[in-house]
């Protein structure tokens, strides 16, 4: 019980995908446009997440033992599971969307998770809690960035800082203020 | 569109990082030493053409809907090729990119790109015209993380205790401010800004 809570504040909190390790911005930038969009794009990443890490589980045995030879079978396991959900979620997903949410099936930070289990030293259904914990992570950054962006409509921001420069910014001072949990 | 204009507007236009803001991945995770900046955007650069070089090639033998696949294949290979050649030539190199560089295969950089219907020509000179500017970008991002984070100018200490570096600029979070502010600057040069592109 106490290494989940300690999985999921990892994965939500010091080692969280976007702001600490730079993954998902292309989300950030642009699924956070409303509450709701962000809300679709962390359930994509939830379910692409699990799907892929159960399928990395499952092939585990099948898997080479260097790990440069793993990453094709990283890069097509996300690729599978992107598909699979895209072919399931998109028509669903589509509807009343003001963005096309295509890319949020198959990013960087769906491999970055991948990329990182081996690294990270969990085995088994441990993968399937690191994957739940990280994704989890992701959509908590991304619905809170979206509460802010809609703040940050209501203020008049310098021309030349509007759009992605107060994005960051404030993406930043977020992960100032978690960052006192990493010490 | 002219040839020499689809080689030039990834330098400055729509430069990928700062226009576009795409392929972010790299300049917010890794660049805190300008040498990854240097090494990750010449690595993009060269998956991305040797992917467009394979579509183009490809382009009369598969359907549009079949395309996507065959992106996906040629990044992955050609990814691990280059991971395989990092390792082999530059080991300590690799371990300072950890799971940065494999990410190139799903770089929304390259990505973006790839989908970009041109001619042939266009296609290649767009590739590589992209891909200096991004390299460029992340490079000077590097110079000014590992300056300002570490003392640093490509690994050689500059500062030699006269200021103490602000070692903020050399996280994640610091990548972000650092970013933010570059690209705010290239907003008031360009008169651009306030717009997201999708």
């Amino acid at each position: 019980m106490s290494n989940g809570l300690k999985l999921l504040a990892e994965g939500v909190i010091t080692h969280n995908l976007i702001l600490f390790q730079g993954l998902g911005i292309y989300a950030l930038l642009r699924y956070t446009k409303s509450i709701c969009t962000a809300s679709k794009a962390a359930l994509v990443m939830l379910a692409t997440t699990l799907t892929a890490c159960a399928l990395v589980w499952g092939a585990g045995p099948l898997m080479p033992v260097n790990y440069s030879m793993r990453l094709p079978f990283y890069l097509l396991i996300a690729l599978a599971s992107g598909l699979f959900w895209y072919k399931l979620l998109a028509p669903t997903i589509a509807k009343n969307a003001s963005v096309d949410l295509s890319a949020a099936f198959i990013n960087s930070a769906l491999v970055g998770v991948l990329l990182t289990v081996p690294q990270g030293l969990p085995e088994g259904p441990e993968i399937i809690s690191f994957g739940l914990a990280y994704a989890v992570g992701y959509g908590v950054v991304l619905i809170i960035m979206a509460g802010i962006r809609a703040r940050l409509e209501l203020v008049n921001v310098p021309k030349p800082f509007r759009g992605v420069p107060i994005l960051l910014i404030s993406a930043a001072l977020l992960a100032l203020a978690l960052m006192g949990y990493r010490l | 569109m002219s040839l020499g204009r689809a080689f030039v507007k990834g330098l400055w236009s729509e430069n990928p990082v700062l226009r576009l803001a795409i392929g972010l991945v790299p300049a917010l995770g890794i660049t805190h030493l300008a040498i990854n900046g240097v090494y990750l955007g010449l690595a993009t650069t060269v998956v991305l053409l040797a992917a467009v070089l394979v579509k183009i090639l490809v382009a009369e033998l598969v359907s549009k809907d079949v395309s996507i696949f065959v992106d996906f294949a040629s990044l992955t290979i050609f990814t691990t090729l280059l991971y395989r050649l990092t390792g082999v030539y530059q080991p300590e190199l690799l371990v300072q990119l950890g799971i940065y560089l494999p990410l190139v295969a799903v770089n929304g950089f390259v990505l973006q790109r790839l989908s970009v219907d041109q001619p042939p020509t266009a296609r290649v000179l767009d590739a590589l015209g992209m891909g200096l500017g991004y390299t460029a970008v992340l490079t000077v991002v590097g110079i000014i993380r590992e300056f300002v984070g570490l003392g640093q100018f490509f690994g050689k200490a500059v500062l030699n205790g006269s200021l103490t570096p602000f070692s903020l600029a050399a996280t994640v979070p610091g990548g972000f401010v650092i970013v933010g502010l570059l690209i705010a600057l290239y907003n008031a040069l360009s008169g651009t800004g306030g717009e997201i592109n999708e």
